[in-house]
């Protein structure tokens, strides 16, 4: 199948930039809709929405925010390794910078601006008007946003997390201070939003899909996000036991992890790591999931495979809770442990590389269109595929045993994680910046972007290959000069004032954007997913009349997109009466019925301030406080629950 | 643009008919998640039970333990297995507007999580303190399982008290029982979870 709409030049407006399907189907019922979805407007509005696009937008700028935080942090320790035997800060202060980084990287900023793009457009690919359960999902934004403030005020507190990012104990068992209840408490609080948003998204995603919308036809992005949200489905329990194990061990004297008295510290390993490398494809897929969105669309074809592509998604997400051990090679387990470890962990390449070769063959067939977004992508396969060699070799008991805790390691995880994470969430920021801000960028503002990225990126991270080869261990806050380090640390300190550089550049990019009136039109890039048969930015009902999906690239099959204006006068397809979605089968997106929606209210906004206040009183060590925080919440959600959206 | 009137109109489906949908409804499938995710955990709990118990080199309870009291523990699991029983007549009698009938249900089974509850406090009672959550792992498992366990079966009988306000009120009869049907869910699983702690804390010590 062919594209039948080129993609508009970017900056090129066209006449209006409204696509004439959507144009009949607004005039037929818009006005009406626009008054069933409307919002209360000012702070009221800002503090009581439930529209997954606002709160999308939301976990994106959140969660950017707290990426500048841990970027920051990242630098200071950059300038503090710039030269040997520095002394700009202080060897606990370093323990607390790398320990924030580490957590708020992972937790802070990576699962939630996956959540973000999922939030925003995982309903618009799926062809509904919101997310299966609105009031939850704001209330997952504010525990976020809230657990998220908690864990970094420890650092001005000079209490931050400092046993580094998995808090090994038995040392974190014994750290005095509040720095390590910090850790467990605001992981633990973290979890509630984690687990609430991934139900949410799954649910979406099974029960709302448009009529037509059969498995077969859904996109890869929202198979990889249904996939990561499974997956912490599974993955949050061991981590928030061992956290609830770390928090009673080190405040009610439990003996989970204490050897003296028949506990064990490797439990904390394996519990940590069982949660821990489910959590690197938990990042990872759904940013694989936005390449598989931005290549087909500039490679001006269908994907390769979906097939392969789909079944490699979900096979990654199983097999990815069977290799936590490749973490523990240096613990001195078992041989026949090791190896079972050893041989999933090179099992785990496989669907990884059948992705890769989809995406490489969608490139070669398709006629490739050059921009910003697609440069990202580009540039992620490259940082991709050299973390994953250096993953495989990890797979080799005896090589990790070498390696383990040196900065190899951290090269190694920084080409996955910022390689196969940030660079793709870049992309989809370029990608999908007109849908949701209804403007379009400057082009060549954004190439700069790019490179500055990727060069600064390599720079920083590629000579921690060779100085972790040369010895240099992980976490330590300075080293002598005659090490033979110097120089690759010098490169990766020059390396990340480069990819600072190219952040604020980025950052202006965006702003620029703001600032101009660069009018995006529905469908810039003559993409193939349903979100492009939205506004830009999409109304609050995000489709006047619910379109009928007749094939996996909806807005190139010429029938799914007429859908919308041929449904423009069947109750069940706008559904203006009332804030109402359809409910589908999950196999097949058979009409099963007609949902009326929550509207916008303040209650979860009040039961995210009663769980903070709860959290902060368990960290004083005020239980009795906490029990009272305790009443208040289930108080507000009796309330909540009681106060349904009315049936009829 | 497609003008394929035929198609449309063989394909155009009824509009929604005012008695019960067919499927699965959204809060189903949010339940059955939630209940995938604790399932998850309370594994976790036992798996960690069972990986202490076996790293643990001195014996099973350790010697400075006399192992737990069985009694109370198998009256309490029982009960709350059995109180699975009216909770299904709640089930089966909402949909068809008995109310008094599925209100003797949610009562039975409100009934039977909270003797479930208090015979579980008066196991701990009678387990203190000759072991306590910080002599030893033992102990700390023991205590920290059967509260994870009880502080969910309170948070289910809360969700009892909430369905009984609700029929007081009116609110659950044909056109909307789906809450007894969630509340069940729970509640069902509640007991696979006693099963599994039962089977764990206080019977493998004896094997």
């Amino acid at each position: 199948m062919t594209a039948t709409r080129e993609p508009i030049a970017s900056g090129d407006v066209a006449a209006d930039g409204v696509l004439p399907e959507r144009a009949l189907a607004e005039a037929a019922v818009g006005d009406r809709l626009k008054k069933a979805w409307e919002e209360e407007p000012g702070l009221i509005g800002f503090l009581t929405t439930v529209n997954h696009k606002r709160i999308g937008r939301r976990y994106l700028v959140t969660a950017a925010f707290f990426f500048m935080l841990s970027g920051i942090s990242a630098l200071v320790m950059r300038t503090q390794l710039v030269s040997p035997n520095n002394d700009i800060v202080d060897p606990d202060l370093y323990d607390q910078l790398f320990t924030l980084h580490g957590t708020a990287m992972i937790f802070f900023f990576a699962t939630p601006m996956n959540n973000g793009f999922g939030n925003f457009f995982l309903p618009l690919m799926v062809g509904t008007r919101d997310m299966a359960f609105p009031r939850l999902n704001a209330l997952s934004y504010w525990i976020f946003l809230f657990s998220g403030l908690f864990m970094f005020a420890s650092l001005p507190l000079g209490m931050a997390p400092n046993g580094g990012w998995f808090a090994y104990v038995p040392l974190t068992r014994r750290i005095d201070g509040l720095n390590l209840d910090f850790y467990s408490l605001g992981l633990l609080f973290l979890a509630v939003s984690s687990t609430v948003g991934a139900i949410n998204l799954i649910v979406t995603a099974l029960k709302m899909r448009a009529p037509g919308m059969t498995l077969n036809r859904v996109p890869v992005f929202v198979w990889a996000v249904v996939t990561q949200s499974f997956m912490l489905v599974f993955a949050l329990p061991p981590l928030d036991v061992a956290n609830l194990m770390l928090f009673l061990d080190r405040r009610f004297d439990t003996r989970f992890f204490d050897t003296s008295k028949g506990g064990d510290s490797v439990l904390w390993q394996h519990l940590f790591w069982l949660f821990g490398h489910p959590d690197v494809y938990i990042i990872v897929l759904p940013a694989m999931g936005i390449i598989s969105t931005i290549i087909p669309t500039f490679a001006r074809r269908p994907i390769a495979a979906y097939p392969f592509v789909v079944l490699a998604t979900v096979a990654t997400g199983i097999i990815s809770f069977g290799v936590w051990v490749h973490h523990m090679f240096a613990v001195g387990l078992s041989e026949v442990s090791q190896t079972f470890f050893a041989a999933a962990t090179l099992t785990i390449s496989l669907p990884a590389g059948i992705q890769m070769f989809a995406w490489i063959a969608t490139l070669w067939r398709g006629r490739v269109v050059i921009n910003t977004a697609m440069l990202y992508a580009l540039g992620f396969i490259v940082a991709f595929v050299m973390g994953g060699v250096t993953g495989v070799m990890f797979a080799v008991v005896t090589f990790d045993q070498q390696v383990t805790d040196s900065y190899f390691v951290v090269a190694h995880f920084h080409y996955v994680l910022f390689g196969g994470a940030v660079l793709p969430l870049l992309g989809g920021l370029f990608y999908w910046w007109p849908k949701m801000t209804g403007r379009m960028v400057n082009e060549k503002g954004g190439i700069w972007s790019f490179v500055l990225v990727f060069a600064g990126f390599n720079l920083t991270f590629f000579p921690m290959h060779i100085s972790g080869l040369l010895g240099m261990p992980r976490r330590i806050y300075t080293y002598d000069g005659d090490y033979g380090w110097t120089v690759w640390n010098a490169l990766s300190t020059a390396g990340a004032y480069l990819l600072g550089a190219g952040f604020v550049v980025t950052a202006l990019v965006f702003v620029e954007s703001l600032l101009r009136d660069r009018k995006a039109p529905d469908d810039p890039w003559g993409s193939n997913t349903l979100d492009w048969a939205t506004a830009s930015p999409p109304e609050h009902y995000n489709f006047p009349v619910v379109p009928t999906v007749h094939s996996l690239n909806p807005l190139w099959d010429g029938r799914s997109l007429p859908s919308m204006a041929e449904h423009r006068f069947e109750d069940q397809r706008t559904m203006t009466e009332e804030h109402m979605a359809l409910r589908t089968s999950e196999l097949d997106a058979r009409v099963e019925t007609v949902m009326p929606m929550p509207g916008d209210t303040i209650v979860p906004l009040w039961v995210a301030l009663f769980l903070t206040a709860g959290v902060v009183l368990l960290l004083v060590g005020a239980y009795l406080g906490a029990a009272v925080a305790g009443v208040g919440v289930a108080a507000v959600v009796t309330w909540w629950l009681w106060h349904r959206p009315a049936v009829e | 643009m497609s003008s394929d009137t035929t198609e449309r109109s063989v394909r155009r489906e009824p509009v929604a008919a005012p008695e019960a949908p067919v499927g699965r409804s959204t809060g189903w499938w949010g339940m059955a998640l939630f209940i995938s995710t604790e399932a998850a955990t309370f594994a976790v709990f036992l798996a960690s039970y069972f990986y202490l118990r076996f790293s643990h080199t001195s014996g099973w309870p350790p010697p400075s333990e006399k192992g737990p009291d069985l009694v109370l523990p198998s009256v309490a699991t029982g009960v709350l297995v059995l109180s699975c029983v009216p909770m299904l007549l709640a089930v089966r009698t909402t949909p068809r507007n008995r109310t008094a009938a599925s209100g003797l249900g949610v009562a039975g089974a409100f009934a039977g999580g909270c003797a479930f509850l208090v015979l579980q406090v008066l196991d701990w009672a009678g387990e203190y303190p000759s072991s306590t959550p910080s002599k030893d792992a033992y102990g700390s498992l023991f205590y920290v399982i059967t509260g994870l366990h009880a502080a969910h079966v309170a948070i289910g009988v809360g969700m009892l008290l909430f369905l009984l306000a609700s029929l007081a009120a009116g609110r659950l009869g044909r056109e909307r029982h789906e809450p007894v049907n969630l509340v069940a869910l729970y509640w069902y699983f509640m007991s696979v979870v006693a099963l599994g702690v039962y089977a764990t804390v206080y019977l493998s010590p004896y094997l």
